[in-house]
């Protein structure tokens, strides 16, 4: 999952990104209004945590934009503004989500997540395909009651694969959806670590595959023999 | 006292009995004097007809004392009546009594001096308790000799005569007069009561009105304000400053209110940014950020800072801070205010311009005076365009500070010094707190001086003056 994090209090910024990426999520951060539309209008992120007053250009008028012009990625905002009001305008201006300064991480990783679930038409943190089961919360997953033992990138890929599962998923998708900008990404890069998945959601020899190679397309990940 | 009704209630009531009062003896003594006026009438006809009688037969064959009395008591007849109120009594010029009415019995009627011709009144009480009006007068009696001579042997002479009437009745009428007056002035008195309670009450009822409403009057509702539309026109301009009052409150609150708010927004980054850093310090102990500690540094003096701030504020608002006046030397506090700015003007490549008379001082609170061009001083260095010109101009009794600010316009400039107001609401910069400005003016303000900024071709000045 990629998220963007529009913020201009630097430390904070810098406090959210660690704690995201610690997470398992691939983060970009600004602290600059306009750069961070720019960045929004750029890649599909799963989701963005806007701050509202920002310099150049304010988080309310990002989303607007960003609303106009047809995107739907989901949008949190992320101020010290709490008036009743003020959280009205924010919702009605587009956002999915609103949080009040200070808040506490647990519950913006857990908003952060419900927010990317939001993307795939999930409901619930767990996903199940064939004998494999992953707990977005939890960030466990388990394959025929075997729990798989995986890096978070690993998890981050895994879980990925499975949102978007029945569906053609391309390398540049996977390095959209799961590298940031610190990790620039050789081509094969996302071709080893599907490899590496395979490896680890094998537990048995009688496991299913569950991932695919589309030969010049990409992967897509179901329950369905070889 | 203090009531406005007990006021008015006393003195109506007490006005309006002394009224009574006076119009109920008013009444009573001029329908007393009238009854006695008409007994004096009644005794003075009597008695012009009784020296008539007297008189007018002094010729006549039968003169003798007898033959008078006869005479006077046919004129008389009513005083004759045993079971009469009139009665007579004649003393003859010797003094004795000579004749007297029957009417009289037992009792005699007081013998006054007379000396002139004058019938003389009098008011008195019979020796049986009855109270008559006595007239007394004299009269010359016919004697032998010529009349006009005097006294003669005979009777001849001056004779004193008493007529009265008994008062009893006069005095009955009276008394039921004055029970009739006393039983009217009662029911005045109640009736007079009532009616200034009542229109006391009533007339002083919007008075009631305007302190229920006052009642409910509070901090939340202070958008309220009295409806005027029905009030008397005496109260009409209490409401009109009660309304005004609650208009400056109004506002005065609004800007508390948005003061706090403000205030809380700003405590929240900093405080949120420390949750943050020990919340992901505390979840992942095993990579903790080796600069975590000069971070949470870095927070804790913001905040400390913002409270300073907030604090000095205050007490220069409350007028707590007592002024410790010195001569200041004006271009040394300029150079040691622009001590902590020194890389930042290297960094802007800022030009900066002291223009001062040599050794120009000022008389004033050092700190206060330092609060004011600090914040001046850093503003603008802080704001100026990187190689721009920064211009300082020290003269006696004026100080101003100006720098060029393209994005600084009219409808901005008089915010500037509002408590947390900026330019860019974003808040990036956290070294400052948002407070400078609205210190400056306040610290200004203490020492007797007037901090104001104006803004002419895109040059944003600060000047200090004396007010």
């Amino acid at each position: 999952m990629r998220i963007l994090v529009v913020e201009d209090s630097n430390r904070l910024r810098e406090s959210i990104v660690l704690a995201l990426r610690r997470s398992g999520y691939a983060v970009d951060a600004t602290g600059d209004g306009r750069e961070g539309l720019e960045m929004v209008e750029d890649h599909p992120y799963d989701a963005a945590i806007l701050d509202i007053m920002l310099p150049s250009l304010d988080g309310v008028s990002i989303l607007k934009t960003l609303r106009a012009a047809g995107n739907r990625t989901p949008v949190m905002f992320l101020t010290a503004k709490d008036a009743v009001a003020d959280r009205v305008t924010g919702l009605r201006s587009g956002a999915d989500d609103y949080l009040v300064k200070p808040f506490a991480l647990e519950e913006l990783l857990a908003r952060v997540e419900a927010l990317c679930r939001r993307g795939y038409q999930k409901a619930a943190s767990e996903t199940t395909l064939a004998d494999l089961t992953l707990d977005s919360t939890a960030k466990t997953a388990t394959r025929a009651g075997v729990a798989l033992d995986l890096t978070a990138r690993e998890f981050a890929l895994l879980e990925y694969l499975m949102l978007r599962a029945g569906q053609i998923v391309t390398r540049t998708q996977i390095e959209e959806h799961i590298y940031d900008d610190l990790v620039s990404p050789m081509s094969n890069v996302v071709d080893s670590a599907v490899c590496a998945l395979r490896k680890k959601i094998a537990v048995s020899d009688d496991s299913l595959p569950l991932i695919h190679t589309r030969r010049g397309q990409g992967y897509v990940m179901e329950a369905r023999p070889a | 006292m203090r009531s406005i009704k007990q006021r008015l209630m006393l003195w109506l009531l007490a006005g309006l009995a002394v009224l009574w009062c006076g119009t109920g003896a008013g009444i009573y003594f001029s329908v007393r004097h009238s009854l006695y006026q008409s007994i004096d009438t009644a005794l003075a006809l009597d008695a012009r007809l009784a020296r008539f009688t007297a008189l007018g037969d002094s010729d006549s064959e039968d003169g003798t004392a007898r033959g008078r009395g006869q005479r006077l008591q046919n004129r008389l007849a009513d005083y004759h009546d045993p079971q009469g109120l009139s009665f007579y009594q004649v003393w003859n010029s010797q003094g004795e009594v000579s004749e007297r009415s029957e009417s009289l019995g037992d009792a005699t009627l007081p013998k006054l001096e007379i000396s002139g011709n004058d019938p003389v009144f009098s008011s008195t009480m019979l020796g049986d308790g009855r109270a008559v009006r006595l007239m007394s007068f004299r009269t010359v009696t016919a004697g032998g000799g010529p009349k006009g001579k005097g006294k003669g042997r005979h009777g001849g002479g001056s004779s004193l005569i008493a007529l009265a009437k008994e008062t009893s009745e006069i005095e009955g009428t009276l008394a039921s007069l004055l029970g009739g007056i006393g039983i009217a002035g009662l029911l005045a008195a109640a009736g007079t009561f009532f009616l200034v309670t009542t229109a006391l009450r009533h007339g002083l009822r919007p008075l009631k009105t305007l302190s229920e409403q006052t009642r409910y009057i509070d901090t939340p509702s202070l958008k309220a304000r009295f409806d005027a539309a029905n009030a008397p026109a005496e109260l009409q301009p209490i409401y009109a400053a009660l309304n005004e009052l609650l208009h400056r409150l109004e506002q005065g609150f609004e800007r508390e209110r948005r003061f706090s708010a403000d205030l809380a927004h700003e405590m929240r980054t900093p405080v949120a940014e420390l949750k943050m850093l020990g919340e992901v310090a505390l979840k992942w102990p095993d990579q903790t950020d080796p600069e975590l500690p000069a971070h949470t540094l870095a927070i804790a003096s913001q905040l400390e800072n913002l409270i300073e701030a907030l604090l000095t504020l205050a007490r220069l608002e409350s007028g707590e801070t007592a002024l410790q006046l010195s001569t200041v030397d004006l271009s040394a506090l300029c150079h040691e205010c622009l001590q902590p700015c020194t890389e930042k003007v290297e960094a802007k490549q800022l030009d900066l311009r002291l223009r001062s008379e040599p050794g120009l001082s000022m008389e004033a609170d050092a700190r206060l005076l330092r609060i004011i061009l600090s914040n001046l001083l850093t503003n603008a260095v802080e704001y100026a365009q990187a190689s721009s010109r920064i211009e300082i101009e020290l003269d006696p009794g004026s100080i101003t500070i100006a720098n060029a600010a393209p994005d600084m316009t009219q409808e901005n400039l008089p915010h500037l010094f509002d408590r947390f107001w900026r330019a860019e609401q974003s808040r990036t910069n956290s070294t400052h707190s948002g407070l400078g400005l609205a210190l400056a003016r306040q610290a200004a303000s203490a020492i007797g001086y007037r901090l104001d900024a104006s803004l002419s071709g895109g040059v944003l000045s600060f000047t200090l003056k004396k007010c």
